[in-house]
């Protein structure tokens, strides 16, 4: 997917490395859980079903990312072209649940990375302005 | 003269700590007695009595407190594997039942308690389990769904993530073999965090959309605390839903420690609908405040009580207060109020132990999808 094509590849990839970095750091201790709610907004169905699978793909890169590997379990309900959610599971024992969905209203969501002993919060709102790669 | 006469079923690190004192304090209540089965174990018999002890109340057997004269109201926080007998000798006797959650440690026992209650509601007898549903957040999001102005819900999404113990204790190479649910869940450090946290989520979805789960697909997980991990027991459990009018809903539920959240912990829940999403959380709106104040990171453990599950150990241990995150002031309409409102004004709780009975099925479910790896029909 090329990153001209969605608008939100740059924020994936600013959230990744941000929230990396706090893990390298020991911030939160061993990433464990990932739990990340998000609307993508997409103006008809054909446009919602490509930024569902878009998210999709970004939230399990990022996962991946976080909890050093891919996933060896996956399971998935739902319609992408609305709603859809995943329940990811690594070797190691981390899962990840992914709720994405898209269509009209406004991009946002919310996101817990939960460590060992700590977790980090994100909050998905272009209300306070642009997200990183997103043009206003 | 108060309206109702109420017995306390359990005691200390028992939620009837904060149950009984609250239905003691309401003006419409009458507390005249704590009480539980005879026979059961010294340790929990020493901590019920000394929670009658502190009430000042008398200390009774099931079936001496059942007799007394004008006792209608029960609240019930008997150890969960005798949850389901011990109600049914309560609903047997017609006396209205608040329970405390989940309802029971299997589905056997929660649709004996759910059939005693059909039975008793014919006699016009009232159960409710504690749930979200009557909190200010709760409340929103079904006033939002109810409006209309989501449009059609095609998901719900909702988290109970509570902040509290000390994480970080796990070992490194732990990694979670589910065994399903044997029907044990009373222990002293620890819970089964899927089902103890787990039924809050599950509760709300099913309150708010009115919708039964056809299909549960789980995981649990060992990731923050050694007190789980040494039980053999969960920390955390993920539950991925599909309701029966084909709507996705997911649960997130676990226990992650008490630095690990600026309040108590997350809880929210998240709609979204053909236009749009929107999000409820017990820590919204709120106001956030920076100070010369230390920052909490941790409290002491309690050596009977390492997940800082009771406000009597709390007492002993005095953790700090967490005042960053502090949410706007809201009216807030209690469990309990409710459940005496609905004594009073003769109609049925908003969520009753029929109600309860699903979300037994549905944890259950949980377990038997994340031993199996495989999603279950219900």
């Amino acid at each position: 997917m090329s990153e001209a094509a969605d608008p939100l590849a740059g924020y994936w990839e600013s959230l990744a490395s941000t929230v990396a970095a706090a893990v390298a750091a020991g911030r939160i201790g061993t990433p464990k859980a990932l739990r990340l709610t998000v609307h993508v907004h997409a103006p008809d169905s054909a446009a919602a079903a490509d930024a569902g699978a878009r998210t999709v793909a970004a939230a399990r890169r990022c996962a991946a990312e976080w909890f050093g590997g891919e996933a060896d379990g996956d399971y998935g309900v739902g319609d992408p072209r609305r709603a859809s959610a995943r329940l990811l599971r690594w070797p190691g024992g981390q899962s990840a649940l992914l709720a994405v969905s898209a269509g009209r209203g406004a991009t946002a969501g919310n996101l817990v990375l939960m460590g060992s002993h700590g977790s980090i919060y994100h909050r998905i709102a272009l209300s306070a302005g642009p997200l990183p790669g997103e043009a206003w | 003269m108060a309206a109702h006469r109420v017995v306390a079923l359990g005691g200390n690190r028992t939620h009837l700590e904060s149950y009984a004192r609250e239905f003691a304090a309401d003006p419409r209540c009458e507390l005249v007695a704590v009480a539980d089965e005879s026979g059961i174990s010294q340790y929990r018999e020493g901590l019920n009595r000394l929670l009658a002890a502190e009430l000042a109340v008398p200390y009774l057997s099931l079936q001496e407190a059942l007799a007394l004269p004008g006792v209608d109201v029960v609240v019930s926080c008997v150890d969960v594997e005798r949850r389901s007998r011990v109600a049914q000798a309560v609903l047997a006797r017609g006396k209205h039942l608040f329970l405390d959650k989940p309802l029971a440690g299997s589905v056997d026992d929660a649709r004996a308690i759910a059939d005693a209650a059909d039975a008793a509601d014919a006699a016009g007898v009232v159960t409710q389990m504690l749930t979200t549903v009557h909190t200010p957040w709760a409340q929103d999001a079904r006033a939002a769904l109810r409006s209309g102005a989501l449009g059609r819900i095609d998901a719900v999404h909702s988290d109970m993530l509570m902040a509290k113990g000390r994480p970080g204790t796990v070992p490194a190479d732990t990694v979670r073999r589910e065994h399903g649910a044997d029907g044990t869940f009373t222990r002293v450090a620890a819970k089964r965090e899927l089902f103890d946290m787990g039924v809050y989520p599950v509760a709300l979805i099913h309150w708010l959309t009115g919708r039964r789960v056809t299909s549960v697909f789980g995981v649990t997980g060992n990731y923050f605390f050694a007190e789980h991990a040494e039980l053999g027991i969960e920390d955390y459990g993920a539950l991925l839903l599909t309701l029966d009018d084909g709507t996705v809903a997911t649960a997130c539920s676990g226990r992650i420690g008490m630095p690990c959240h600026p309040q108590i912990g997350e809880r929210r829940v998240t709609l979204v609908g053909e236009e749009g999403l929107a999000t409820f959380g017990g820590s919204d709106p709120h106001i956030e405040i920076y100070n010369t104040e230390p920052v909490v990171t941790t409290a002491p453990v309690h050596p009977y009580d390492p997940m800082q599950m009771w406000a009597s150990t709390m007492r002993e241990t005095q953790p700090p207060a967490k005042e960053r995150r502090v949410p706007l002031q809201r009216e807030e309409h209690s469990d309990i109020e409710a459940f005496l409102d609905c004594l009073d004004a003769g109609v049925r709780p908003q969520v009753t132990a029929r109600d309860a009975l699903h979300h037994v099925e549905v944890l259950m479910a949980g377990y038997e999808s994340a031993a199996s790896g495989q999603p279950v029909r219900i």
